[in-house]
């Protein structure tokens, strides 16, 4: 009888199952129809940060840096990535934060230029956010102009980065100053 | 294409700058452009308006000055072009195509191959059978080829791992062999597995054989076939090089064409002639050195090549010539153009680069440094801008690819009898021949083209020598650069016991020792430009990937012959201060052959003449027979010593008026007051050696001539 009642009991609970993952295809999703940011959240420094996903072109532990001479705020060196050699800067240090924490572990490579990469603490994962949860960030939290955004989370806010305004200002940092005749 | 057309070089060249302009324009919009984009495109338009004023096309001048000049504010003030004035010149790019018209492209005809003789009218009537420009076809298939060799040097790179970890996996077999050989003796005396019937022992060892066999065939056949990759890769690789390679006469067309039209702008006759356009090389060098091989040959129409009544008033042929040379040297290729013209006006360079401030009236500039000014970016002898020169924009350019592809560039000049303004390049731009050198954990690639030796050396041989560091190698006394210090990167070379290694660099006169903790081999490296974003770093001219995929700095010698030249000044500078020549001789006596050669180049860059003698008897013979303003002369030497050198000296009555310094490194009081005592006029100590202190010491007691 025993053997008999859990037969029915795992019949029952396995319909339930089939029906909810049936369901799962044909139910809407609340807040689906809301405008979603999809972004890859890490650590750099000791602040947490995140950017969107279409500004990241690859995800890769950090393997060897080979240090280049010069003196830029942030600048470590070069990687070679699958045979592409890419700048990197520990982000932290960039942004004139924390600094350098000599625990950069993952290279965050940028799209718009897979020459360009950001050296990263960790990477915490994937979100997608509706929208509005971003919100401008106040000055005080900011602290650097490719901070646009920041998502509140329930410990404390993730400032949402722009890699392409710190390419703009790498860019800048670059521009020939060759003396005219 | 009649030959009544004279516009049709200058639609193939004004084809080529649009799209160059309009390319880099949109990369502009993107943000995708490189920092030196400006730059790019300031040239090309700078071209165009020459070009377009060639032929004549008033309206395609006005467009393309507009474009330059706006332009050119920007590259002198370092600043970026704006959303509105990159669209406004793409507008304008759109209106001058619009002005060329439809037939912009023509058709290409067939190469006149790699040794062509022509002599151009200095009038709009152009020669027969315009040119191939083949080069292009190769920029359409050079992509694919491109990612034909990324995708074959990422196998090459796969492979290779592939190989050390089936080389790990060789090692973890044998010892998985060796201690099965243990398992099998334990239970073969019934140290282990006692429990176990005879039958199940059998069984296991059985068993135990067969995966062991299996193991050690499939690890054998893995490594047959990694070999067999490693060959076809290898072969594959030797096919791409053959398809890597291109005749130089593929760039012919296009240098005429620039000579035509830069004739007929400056109404000159000149006749072109292209030597050795046979000679292969890497395809991706053409492009690269395209601009710089256009920018000689207009530059030797322009300044070189004099008026049809100059030439005979000078008793000249009135055609002047002008001759690309193709050259193969070893591993390296010699651009040269050659002109029969009126030479460099050197006094007038030197005039223009004091006008301009880049050199100062007081500095001393042999001929060769002043011709290689013409080389600096934005430097013009030409006292206004015209449509063809002026802007500073030419031979730059060849300097500018010179240093990018690791090459040379060099003017030889003969007042009234012409020019030949040389780029030496590498031949291939896939790979160079590098020596590896290490220090601490930071290891480096350095062209062996520019290597002359690679030697060991104790750490102690290493000599400080004023503000800089010398070694002696092979009898010759050279700065030393330290790998680590001189790219400002923190590296240590190890203890004092350490031999030490280094490469004798050499740049066109100048040699050097680069300083490293050790030789880490030579190979060949795929040589590849930083990126953007790591900047331009002195003395680095890109990286290449080791064995493990991982970045390597390869080195620039012409740069880190600059980061000398700032390091120690008195290292590479030219001897002789005029001054010290009133002077007689130095006899420099010591049996250390280092000491000879610190204290000889010392004296010598300050502008005395020295003689040197090994010991103190060799030093006194010289010193009895000749006439000499002062002895610098060790104290500890096998024979005589210097205290007894000095004694003797003093006791001549016309070699007493030479005074003694001896140089030792015998520092105590004792030895200083025994000095002092057999007449030696100052005592240096080597290990407190400092050269403005030996200076003022020598420049206080020389005696002078007469």
């Amino acid at each position: 009888m025993s053997t008999r009642a859990t037969d029915v009991s795992e019949t029952t609970a396995l319909a339930r199952m089939r029906r909810e993952f049936d369901a799962g295809f044909s139910r809407i999703v609340e807040g689906r129809q809301e405008d979603l940011a999809h972004i890859l959240r890490f650590r750099a420094g000791d602040a947490r940060y995140a950017v969107e996903i279409a500004e990241v072109g690859e995800v890769h532990e950090l393997s060897k840096v080979t240090r280049v001479p010069g003196h830029r705020q942030g600048f470590e060196g070069i990687s070679a990535v699958r045979g592409q050699l890419v700048a990197v800067y520990d982000l932290a240090a960039t942004l004139g934060g924390a600094g350098h924490t000599g625990h950069a572990r993952w290279l965050l490579v940028a799209r718009s230029d897979r020459h360009v990469g950001f050296s990263v603490a960790s990477v915490d994962g994937y979100l997608a956010v509706p929208r509005s949860r971003l919100v401008r960030p106040q000055s005080s939290d900011a602290g650097h102009a490719a901070a646009h955004l920041a998502l509140e989370e329930e410990d404390g806010i993730r400032l949402v980065l722009r890699f392409e305004d710190l390419l703009t200002e790498l860019r800048r940092t670059f521009a020939p100053r060759e003396a005219g005749p | 294409m009649s030959a009544r057309d004279p516009k049709r070089f200058y639609r193939i060249e004004a084809r080529e700058l649009l799209d160059t302009l309009s390319a880099e324009l949109l990369r502009l919009s993107r943000g995708e452009a490189p920092p030196e984009a400006v730059t790019r495109l300031f040239r090309a338009a700078h071209t165009l308006k020459g070009a377009a004023a060639v032929v004549g096309d008033a309206e395609v001048v006005e467009l393309a000055r507009i474009i330059e000049d706006v332009l050119g504010d920007h590259r002198d003030q370092g600043t970026e072009l704006d959303e509105q004035e990159i669209s406004e010149f793409l507008r304008m790019v759109d209106g001058i195509e619009a002005l060329l018209g439809a037939d912009l492209a023509p058709k290409p005809e067939p190469s006149r191959g790699p040794e062509a003789d022509r002599t151009l009218p200095g009038t709009v009537a152009a020669p027969a059978a315009p040119a191939s420009d083949t080069v292009e076809a190769v920029r359409i298939e050079p992509r694919e080829l491109d990612a034909l060799t990324e995708n074959l040097a990422g196998a090459e790179l796969q492979n290779r791992a592939l190989e050390r970890e089936l080389r790990e996996l060789e090692r973890d077999v044998a010892t998985l062999t060796a201690l099965s050989g243990e398992l099998l003796g334990s239970l073969q005396s019934g140290e282990l597995g006692a429990e176990l019937s005879h039958n199940q022992r059998l069984r296991f060892k059985d068993s135990l054989r067969d995966v062991l066999d299996q193991l050690a065939k499939n690890q054998r056949a893995t490594l047959s076939r990694a070999d067999s990759i490693a060959h076809e890769l290898r072969q594959a690789r030797a096919e791409l090089g053959r398809l890597e390679l291109v005749p130089v006469s593929t760039l012919f067309p296009a240098l005429e064409r620039a000579l035509l039209v830069a004739a007929h702008s400056v109404k000159k006759s000149v006749r072109w002639q292209g030597i050795g356009g046979d000679t292969r090389v890497d395809r991706r060098l053409l492009p690269r050195i395209k601009d710089a091989l256009l920018h000689m040959v207009r530059n030797a129409v322009d300044h070189g090549i004099e008026s049809e009544s100059e030439r005979t008033r000078a008793g000249k042929p009135s055609t002047g010539t002008v001759a690309i040379r193709v050259e193969r040297r070893g591993s390296r290729v010699s651009f040269s153009c050659e002109d029969d013209g009126a030479g460099v006006d050197v006094p007038r360079v030197r005039a223009t680069a004091i006008e301009r401030g880049l050199v100062t009236s007081g500095d001393e500039l042999d001929e060769q440094a002043t011709l290689a000014l013409l080389f600096r970016s934005g430097f013009s002898t030409r006292g206004r801008v015209t449509d063809l020169s002026g802007r500073g924009v030419g031979l730059d350019v060849v300097g500018a690819t010179a240093a990018t592809l690791l090459g040379e560039a060099r003017i030889r000049t003969e007042r009234g009898s012409g020019s030949t303004v040389e780029l030496v390049v590498p031949l291939s731009l896939s790979t160079a021949l590098t020596v590896e050198l290490a220090s601490d954990d930071t290891s480096v690639l350095m062209p062996m083209d520019a290597v002359v030796a690679i030697g060991r050396a104790p750490r102690d041989a290493i000599q400080k020598s004023g503000r800089g560091e010398v070694l002696i190698h092979e009898a010759e006394l050279l700065p030393v650069l330290r790998l680590g210090a001189s790219l400002g990167l923190r590296t240590t070379e190890r203890g004092a016991d350490t031999q030490l290694a280094y490469a004798v660099v050499q740049v066109d006169s100048t040699r050097f020792a680069l300083l490293a903790d050790r030789a880490a081999g030579i190979r060949e490296a795929v040589v590849r430009a930083l990126p953007w974003a790591a900047g331009t770093p002195e003395g680095v001219a890109g990286a290449a990937l080791d064995v493990d995929g991982d970045a390597l700095l390869v080195l620039d010698p012409r740069g880190l012959a600059t980061i000398l030249r700032g390091q120690d000044g008195r290292a590479l500078a030219p001897a002789a201060a005029p001054e010290a020549r009133r002077y007689l001789p130095i006899l420099v006596i010591d049996d250390s052959l280092t000491t000879r050669m610190l204290e000889q180049s010392i004296l010598e860059t300050a502008g005395f003449s020295v003689e040197v003698a090994t010991c103190a008897e060799e030093g006194l013979e010289l010193a009895k027979k000749g006439n000499y303003s002062l002895f610098v002369c060790d104290v500890e030497m096998p024979g005589m010593n210097g205290f007894e050198f000095c004694q003797i000296t003093r006791a001549d009555a016309r070699l007493a008026e030479t005074s003694v310094i001896l140089v030792t490194s015998l520092g105590s009081d004792e030895h200083r007051a025994r000095g002092a005592e057999a007449g030696a006029s100052a005592y240096v100590v080597k290990g407190q050696f400092e050269q403005d202190y030996f200076l003022d010491r020598v420049k206080s007691l020389v005696r002078e001539d007469g």
